[in-house]
């Protein structure tokens, strides 16, 4: 669906994006994620074309969006951080007048797309008077107008209150699996990109140092967290396994990355062996938090599963 | 049809803008505000004076066609170059700002069209402005002196006047609107110009108005009188030379030209710059 090849983005001398290459498939839910300033605006700009790439390429279904914009776009809606409309006008002015840059919606199609967005009784309002969560749900009716196959978010839950969080959660969950509309969004709330995203793109200082599904294939049955009778026993035995070639990652509280052949049975007899009176060991279920920070802890090195990091 | 659709739209935008339409207000107070001053007997005897020193008489000169002269004169020279400026600096440069732009050019719309589409609107604005000033100026000023009556044209330098019949005054009347709306499409363009750079509103609305004030004390200083074919402000005062009892077409055709020129060079400026520049918040 989006292909981007090699792109590279400088502002003056500083590099917001750096080589990067992404491959967005149709039907998933894309979490882009990042720091502030981490370059996931840049990056979702220069796929609208609204921002240029200095080196690279970007295609949505084969297209090139920057020398063939017209057909790139034409199945793509979008929504920006904080939305932005002529407040001096209704909400339906606004989407009319938005719609016809790219084909003017039918009635029906109009009434549908209030309806979904919940803005039913307030469509003849000014925007103005609009608060920020009416206005996401205008921005994502105007971007739903045109029946995009790709809808392009820009940290769509930023400024919202908890429960209108949830309410986009929902929509955009449904948006993919009744819709069938691709989702790319981007945030930098973990929570937001755990609970929505098929896959997920991490990154950091304007390099993409993770994109796989989400959670990655294999990753869970990799990490195992063990808890001995006390945690000074427990943060003991890690430094001790960390000399051995049993694991590659420690994270405290007894959380471990298991190395290519190991097993946790290895790991429990190594710490039977070695005196440990353990108490618990299995599987970590692997946060997409934990995840970040250690992503963070690699300082933008690019992430590699333990099979391709293996000799 | 599309193209229609979004100039119609683009012009909507524009004209349910308060500070769009504010102008027009603006200038029928100034209008109201300068007939009523006309009405003193000081200006009365002074045109009294100005008119018979060129063998016209007061009664039949000092009607709606002379009086929506000066009104045009006075206005637009104050306020015209004003509202134009502050509409033409917004027309790009207030929806990059608003945010609005970005959900535009979300779409499948070239930054090429969006040009081109944002230009004419600013012209149909620029010349809906100057007929609306000289509409309301005569109709003003003919409600204030009972009739057109005949029509009495003099240049401010004293290089030209002309007296001239009803008929004859208005058909001159008419033809110097037009001139003056094509005109004032180059401080249009200027102020579109500098609107399609990164920059506010405002600084697009300073930038142009000082543009045209910095040409203007230029072309009339005396050490620059003979480059005085190169400033703007001379070549636009054109419109009033169409006034002329003999109308110097090929100065006038030159200073259209000129001006022409100015215009087309102001858009491909601005619109290069528009089609290049990364957009983001």
């Amino acid at each position: 669906m989006i292909q981007l090849t090699d792109v590279t983005k400088k502002f003056g001398r500083q590099t917001a994006v750096w080589g990067m290459d992404l491959f967005i498939p149709q039907g998933s839910i894309y979490g882009l994620l990042g720091h502030n300033g981490a370059g996931k605006s840049t990056t979702l700009g220069m796929i609208l074309g609204q921002v240029f790439a200095d080196h690279g390429s970007i295609t949505i279904n084969g297209s090139d969006v920057y020398k063939n914009r017209a057909t790139a776009l034409s199945s793509v809606g979008a929504i920006f951080e904080s939305p932005c409309f002529y407040d001096y006008l209704s909400a339906e002015a606004n989407l009319k007048i938005l719609s016809d840059y790219s084909a003017p919606p039918t009635q029906e199609r109009l009434a549908e797309v209030i309806e979904l967005v919940g803005l039913k009784g307030r469509i003849r309002d000014r925007t103005g008077t609009y608060s920020h969560g009416m206005r996401q749900r205008l921005a994502l009716a105007q971007a739903l107008l045109p029946g995009p196959e790709l809808l392009i978010l820009d940290e769509p839950a930023d400024g919202l209150d908890p429960e209108g969080i949830a309410e986009m959660r929902q929509l955009v969950r449904r948006l993919n699996q009744e819709w069938n509309i691709t989702i790319l969004f981007s945030s930098h709330q973990l929570s937001e990109v755990e609970q929505l995203a098929t896959h997920v793109a991490v990154m950091r200082e304007g390099r993409l140092v993770f994109d796989d599904r989400w959670p990655p294939q294999g990753l869970d049955s990799k990490w195992v967290q063990f808890e001995c009778d006390s945690p000074e026993q427990t943060e003991s035995a890690s430094s001790k396994l960390r000399l051995t070639s049993l694991v590659t990652q420690i994270l405290p509280n007894g959380k471990i990355e298991l190395s290519h052949d190991t097993t946790t049975s290895d790991i429990t007899a190594w710490l039977v062996q070695n005196d440990f009176p353990v108490q618990s060991i299995g599987a970590l279920s692997f946060a997409l938090e934990e995840f970040y920070l250690e992503m963070a802890e690699r300082d933008g090195k690019p992430f590699q599963h333990q099979e391709e990091a293996a000799p | 049809m599309m193209f229609y659709r979004q100039l119609r739209n683009e012009l909507y935008k524009m004209f349910a803008r308060k500070r769009s339409w504010i102008g027009f207000g603006a200038f029928a107070v100034a209008q109201i505000i300068i007939l009523v001053l006309l009405h003193r007997p000081k200006p009365q005897e002074r045109f009294q004076e100005l008119v018979g020193s060129f063998g016209g008489i007061f009664e039949e000169y000092f009607g709606g066609l002379s009086l929506a002269i000066i009104l045009i004169g006075f206005t637009y020279t104050l306020l015209g170059a004003l509202y134009i400026s502050l509409v033409g600096g917004d027309i790009v440069s207030k929806e990059v700002e608003d945010g609005t732009m970005r959900m535009i050019l979300s779409r499948p719309v070239s930054r090429l069209r969006l040009m081109i589409i944002k230009w004419l609107a600013i012209a149909i604005y620029t010349i809906t402005l100057v007929l609306f000033i000289s509409t309301s100026a005569l109709i003003l000023a003919s409600i204030f002196r009972g009739g057109l009556g005949k029509l009495f044209f003099i240049e401010l330098d004293r290089s030209a006047y002309g007296l001239f019949e009803t008929n004859e005054g208005f058909f001159r009347y008419v033809r110097a609107v037009f001139s003056l709306s094509g005109v004032s499409l180059t401080f249009a363009s200027i102020a579109f110009m500098f609107s399609c750079f990164k920059m506010k509103p405002a600084a697009a609305t300073i930038l142009t108005l000082s543009v045209l004030f910095v040409d203007m004390v230029l072309q009339q200083m005396p050490f620059f009188k003979v480059y005085k074919h190169w400033f703007i402000t001379y070549q636009a005062s054109s419109w009033s030379w169409t006034m002329h009892p003999e109308p110097p077409w090929d100065r006038i055709s030159h200073a259209w030209i000129y001006l022409l020129i100015v215009t087309l060079l102001c858009w491909i400026i601005g619109t290069l710059r528009f089609c290049s520049r990364d957009l983001k918040t």
